[in-house]
């Protein structure tokens, strides 16, 4: 076969090689090409890394959609590397049994570690749905303040999130002006409880912020591997809008909210939905808070670094309405889910505002 | 037996490097199935060797170089694969093209450049690199002589290389405006 240039020479062989159909004359034809020029040695390494992520990418690239979540094939190579390496991760922590793991996202192999068999597992995970393993708690915020029982906000899914929306109205309806996790604003009437800012993070994983400097940062995933679920959810934003429900109680109120989403590099072909949820609260007549209204939009995002994903939600807010939640998750199934903390999901440009039929709109909040 | 477990960020850094180590490997020892033997080999080696790693030094290099020492290792007892590139061979490829970075940003041109590809070698590229077949089941399945199929691969990989190299300059540029 004659060739334009060693560059097209070089690619024919490369092409043989990785098809297990060279001969020893190609193959010695390929390593004198190799010797001559590091352009061609450079040449070659970007053909072979071609090759390598083809072998990584091809079930992503061939649509995510078109793949159910449950028929995640768990044989392909790529798992398989991966699995494997979590897996001697794994079994080398079970052997030490020693210094426990501070890492959140280690929690469970930390617990594996303690004990046995599957089921103690499992009941180490529901353990750590507690309230007492949740990250406010290690903050201390617990120990300052009364929770209210989780009924109360039955309809936020996530514990954390459940949590810290808790201590948010908490904070709200003790009208404090500063709470030290959370930005504390006023744009009348409704105040805000914000941590925004406390949860974001400048440029990482490849990612850059889709606005500014910074971008929100959702905290690691708690892993149900019996499920083979991961997921997270972090209340974000707290609105007390008692006053405005007071000052125009025959108006029809709207939320919009929206968001932008990324995710780190996974060395899984997974998929990550993101989720962007409002609810509105109200006291019921035993003075606890409940869920009268709700807005969640979801959607899966790509492995792409570079693009930003919109959700937006919409709520009418229900007459009566004190407390609006805004909250964001993440969730992962299948495979992925097992070895979901590698790389961070990310949210930016969280816009809210509220609009009132008589036309006045209150916000960005 | 080792004393402490594998650190978070040790373990964080091995399952990011995992799409940059295979490539490496495969470049250097140009059988996939031989190259995925390796690969677990090399991850097993760097998580029994989690606790000499100086958290300061450069976790890719040192990855890399296990994995180098395990290739030779490979090509030195086993005579399974008729191809093995010399000591001297090996050594010459330089690690940096298979930076994480640079193996991040390939994988977002890869991705755009594969759909770019005509469909009838999306369905060769899927039976290959997803189902993975080898070329004669390839050619049983689309009914068409053996020769044929391995032109079609190389064309697909070549589309791709000229592709990639096309996108990878666009995509930093992208990157750094962002």
């Amino acid at each position: 076969m004659k060739f334009d240039n060693s560059t097209d020479e070089l690619e024919y062989l490369s092409s043989l090689l990785l098809d297990n159909l060279a001969t020893q004359e190609d193959y010695d034809k390929l390593c004198i090409l190799l010797k001559s020029s590091p352009q061609l040695r450079k040449h070659y390494a970007s053909f072979l890394t071609n090759e390598s992520l083809l072998h990584w990418e091809v079930g992503q690239v061939h649509g995510i959609s078109s793949i159910k979540p449950n028929t995640v094939r768990f044989f392909s190579f790529p798992v398989l590397a991966t699995l494997a390496a979590s897996v001697v991760a794994l079994l080398f922590v079970w052997g030490f049994k020693t210094a426990p793991l501070t890492e959140q996202s280690l929690n469970l192999i930390s617990q594996t570690s303690q004990s046995d068999d599957k089921i103690s597992v499992k009941q180490e995970y529901i353990s750590s749905l507690e309230p007492t393993n949740s990250k406010f708690s290690k903050l201390g915020i617990k120990s300052s303040i009364s929770l209210r029982p989780f009924v109360v906000l039955d309809k936020i899914n996530h514990h954390e999130a459940r949590e810290t929306a808790s201590y948010a109205i908490d904070i709200l309806e003790k009208n404090l002006n500063y709470d030290q996790f959370a930005q504390i604003i006023r744009h009348n009437p409704v105040v805000s409880w914000n941590r925004v800012d406390h949860v974001s993070v400048p440029a990482q994983d490849g990612i850059l912020p889709y606005d500014g400097e910074r971008m929100i940062r959702l905290s690691e995933m708690e892993v149900d591997v019996d499920a083979r679920v991961a997921e997270v959810s972090e209340t974000l934003q707290v609105l007390d809008v008692r006053e405005l429900s007071y000052e125009k109680p025959s108006h029809i109120t709207k939320l919009d909210a929206e968001v932008y989403f990324n995710k780190g590099a996974s060395v899984l072909a997974d998929s990550t939905e993101f989720s962007l949820s409002v609810h509105a609260l109200k006291n019921n007549e035993n003075l606890e808070k409940k869920s009268i209204g709700m807005s969640k939009n979801s959607l899966h995002v790509d492995s792409s670094l570079i693009t930003w994903e919109k959700v937006e939600s919409q709520l009418v807010i229900p007459p009566g309405t004190e407390f609006l939640v805004v909250a964001l998750s993440a969730r992962q199934e299948g495979t992925g889910a097992l070895l979901p903390n590698g790389n961070g999901y990310y949210a930016d440009h969280l816009k809210i505002n509220l609009m009132t039929d008589d036309g006045s709109v209150i916000g960005p909040l | 037996m080792q004393d402490d477990p594998i650190p978070f960020e040790y373990s964080r850094k091995l399952t990011n490097i995992q799409r940059s180590l295979y490539a490496y490997i495969l470049s250097i020892l140009p059988n996939r199935a031989d190259a995925e033997d390796i690969l677990q080999e090399t991850n097993l080696i760097l998580c029994k060797k989690a606790n000499e790693y100086d958290p300061e030094g450069h976790f890719q290099g040192w990855a890399f170089r296990i994995a180098r020492y395990q290739v030779m290792a490979h090509m030195t007892k086993s005579r399974r694969s008729k191809i093995c590139f010399s000591n001297e061979l090996v050594e010459s490829m330089s690690e940096e093209d298979f930076d994480h970075q640079n193996v991040q940003i390939t994988q977002r041109a890869l991705q755009l450049c594969y759909d770019l590809l005509p469909n009838h070698m999306k369905e060769i590229a899927r039976l290959r690199f997803k189902e993975e077949n080898n070329l004669k089941e390839i050619a049983q399945i689309a009914g068409r002589p053996l020769g044929s199929i391995s032109a079609t691969l190389h064309r697909i990989r070549k589309n791709l290389m000229a592709c990639v190299q096309q996108k990878l300059p666009i995509i930093e540029s992208e990157m750094d405006s962002k």
